[in-house]
């Protein structure tokens, strides 16, 4: 199962995430926020951040784990490429996220993105585990 | 996808109100423009906003019309003041997103003569791209609440330009009734270093000049005549804006409930324009046009230093004078005449400009008797445009119009379209010079990725809700 893939949507930018579970479907959120703003890859893991978001349903808290990362992007360009220690409950999500402190001389740049929308924003169970799909406002 | 359509005239369409519509959809395009159109869900996200309560008039939409968060970007829609609602979707994310634009007194060889080490020091000046920041000032949060009240004021007050420059901004340069407690704490420290900075995607800095002329006696008046080189500026309320729209909008969320309001589409969150809720967000969002506008102004005064610096001349030989600075997301009470009487609606104008007419108050002294001007950037290889408002336009759309070209490509299609190409290098070839933060940036904005201009202007002046005035023709672009 692939772990994301990067959509167009008309004039922005979205990704369809896949994972076997939930935690892991976060975890590949995560990876594809970097890989729509940066390569994914190329991304080392030299610095750690807690992340800690709370939300009512399991969309909400996909959706802010993402706004976070896009707080954490604008703020102190910070860019994560690997996310360990999950937890996550009804109504709380918490990971430590590893990457670095983005440069445009360094690293590659795709995309700014300025929100997170909740358009179509879905977690569903598929055969496999579980999908969702966010679209981003560039 | 079929929908109910009536053609009014080559220009206009109308979508029948049925079902939950509280009015008539309006469409401005041409017949061919309306096949694209057709194509993805703007028509009938018109005729979702046409079932929001206390709508006035119509739903219309803009001949640039593309798909949207609720609302079409490209669209416009004006609610009672007492009925009506108010919808952070009908804004956009991007705040008070707009367009600004200078008349210089160099010509076209003083700046073809030395295009890319000028370009190449605007892009060195003017921070640009993303995280790009200006290392040598700082703004405190008590700077950041000032400039949420007063907008391009502020700016001036800095010494960042004239007090002169305010009456040639929409508003000028500041929308009463900002409250800077509104706004978040992740949205002050967002905007925290952004202040004087372009940031990325479609917006720039572009060079340019007036190489066609439609109306030589308002281009005289408006100071641009044939051969003038102008500067464009679009960008927004960055990182501020973006955060005060995402706060909002969960605020309204809940609201659309909490008043019952039905929304055949979440996005189309709204609240009642007389409720805490909406005057909460009307607020707010005032503040963060108002760093939108402090924001041009801030660019404005770092192009001056640059090119008085790079020319080696007085500002007053340099003469760059601000023509005239457009909101094109924004949400305004205004006061406007509906079946001849007068009414206070709310206007949302979300990728679109006001284009208010001659004789208007609020068009300025210096353009009263031609009408406000309205600016219409196309995309970095072909041209923009100056138009004016007219009074259909006051009449028809609550004095509105496009906002520019829309795009055609998605930009992954956009960016595969690059490969194997060098694009900085072919609007080299066309004596365009672009300096990008990025290539992806470029290859994204790649001219073919655009609807054309042309067409969309032509549109909007054949409707007469604005006349053509002079085309702009690019010479050098920064982009982030």
């Amino acid at each position: 199962m692939r772990p994301f893939e990067i959509i167009d949507h008309t004039a922005d930018i979205g990704v369809v995430l896949y994972g076997k579970n939930l935690p892991e479907l976060f975890v590949h959120a995560g990876q594809a926020f970097t890989d729509v703003i940066s390569e994914l890859k190329k991304i080392p893991a030299t610095l750690k951040k807690r992340i800690s978001v709370k939300g009512e349903t399991h969309e909400e808290l996909l959706a802010g784990f993402l706004k976070e990362l896009l707080y954490l992007f604008d703020t102190e360009q910070l860019l994560f490429a690997k996310f360990t220690d999950i937890r996550l409950s009804d109504t709380l999500f918490e990971c430590e996220a590893e990457g670095i402190e983005w440069d445009q001389e360094k690293y590659p740049f795709k995309t700014a993105l300025k929100a997170v929308t909740h358009h179509m924003l879905k977690i569903e169970k598929v055969k496999d585990g579980y999908r969702a799909t966010v679209i981003f406002d560039v | 996808m079929s929908l109910p359509i009536e053609k009014i005239d080559p220009y206009t369409w109308r979508l029948p109100k049925e079902g939950a519509m509280r009015v008539d959809g309006i469409v401005f395009a041409s017949e061919k423009m309306m096949e694209q159109i057709r194509e993805d869900m703007s028509l009938q996200q018109v005729r979702n906003v046409a079932t929001l309560p206390g709508i006035v008039s119509h739903a219309f939409a803009m001949p640039d019309v593309h798909w949207g968060y609720g609302f079409p970007i490209g669209g416009v829609a004006a609610f009672d003041e007492k009925e009506g609602v108010v919808s952070p979707g009908g804004v956009g994310y991007d705040i008070n997103c707009g367009v600004r634009l200078l008349k210089t007194g160099l010509s076209v060889e003083d700046i073809q003569s030395r295009l890319r080490e000028l370009v190449l020091t605007l892009f060195h000046n003017i921070p640009t791209g993303v995280g790009a920041h200006h290392r040598d000032f700082r703004i405190s949060r008590e700077d950041q609440k000032a400039i949420l009240k007063k907008g391009a004021a502020w700016a001036i007050e800095q010494g960042y330009g004239d007090s002169a420059d305010l009456e040639h901004i929409e508003e000028n340069g500041c929308i009463t009734g900002a409250d800077p407690s509104l706004v978040s704490e992740r949205a002050y420290e967002r905007g925290r270093n952004q202040l004087g900075t372009l940031g990325s995607g479609n917006h720039f800095l572009e060079i340019g000049y007036v190489d066609e002329v439609y109306d030589e006696r308002v281009a005289e008046q408006l100071g641009i005549p044939l051969g003038t080189v102008t500067v464009i500026i679009h960008t927004g309320s960055r990182g501020l804006g973006h955060q005060t729209c995402d706060d909002h909008l969960e605020t309204i969320l809940k609201a659309s409930r909490r008043y019952k309001i039905e929304l055949p589409d979440p996005q189309l969150a709204c609240a009642p324009l007389q409720s805490e809720e909406g005057r909460n967000y009307l607020a707010a969002m005032a503040a963060g046009a108002n760093f939108a506008f402090a924001n041009r102004q801030v660019i404005t005064h770092l192009t001056r230093d640059t090119m008085q610096k790079f020319f080696q001349r007085s500002p007053k030989d340099l003469g760059i004078h601000l023509i005239y600075d457009v909101c094109h997301n924004i949400a305004k009470v205004e006061e406007h005449l509906v079946g001849g009487v007068s009414r206070r609606v709310c206007v949302h104008r979300k990728g679109a400009t006001r284009a208010f007419p001659p004789k208007h108050p609020k068009t300025p002294a210096l353009y009263r008797e031609i009408g406000q001007p309205v600016l219409i950037p196309g995309d970095m290889g072909r041209y923009s445009f100056v138009l004016v408002g007219t009074q259909a336009a006051y009449e028809k759309t609550f004095g509105s119009t496009c906002h520019g070209a829309g795009r055609l490509m998605s930009r992954n299609k956009a960016k595969a379209s690059c490969r194997g190409r060098n694009i900085e290098a072919e609007l080299a070839e066309q004596g365009i010079f672009v300096r990008g933060a990025s290539r992806a940036t470029v290859s994204e904005e790649a001219p073919w990725a655009y609807k054309d201009v042309a067409d969309v202007v032509e549109v909007v002046h054949q409707a007469g809700i604005s006349k053509k005035v002079v085309r702009l023709k690019p010479l050098g672009v920064i982009k982030g």
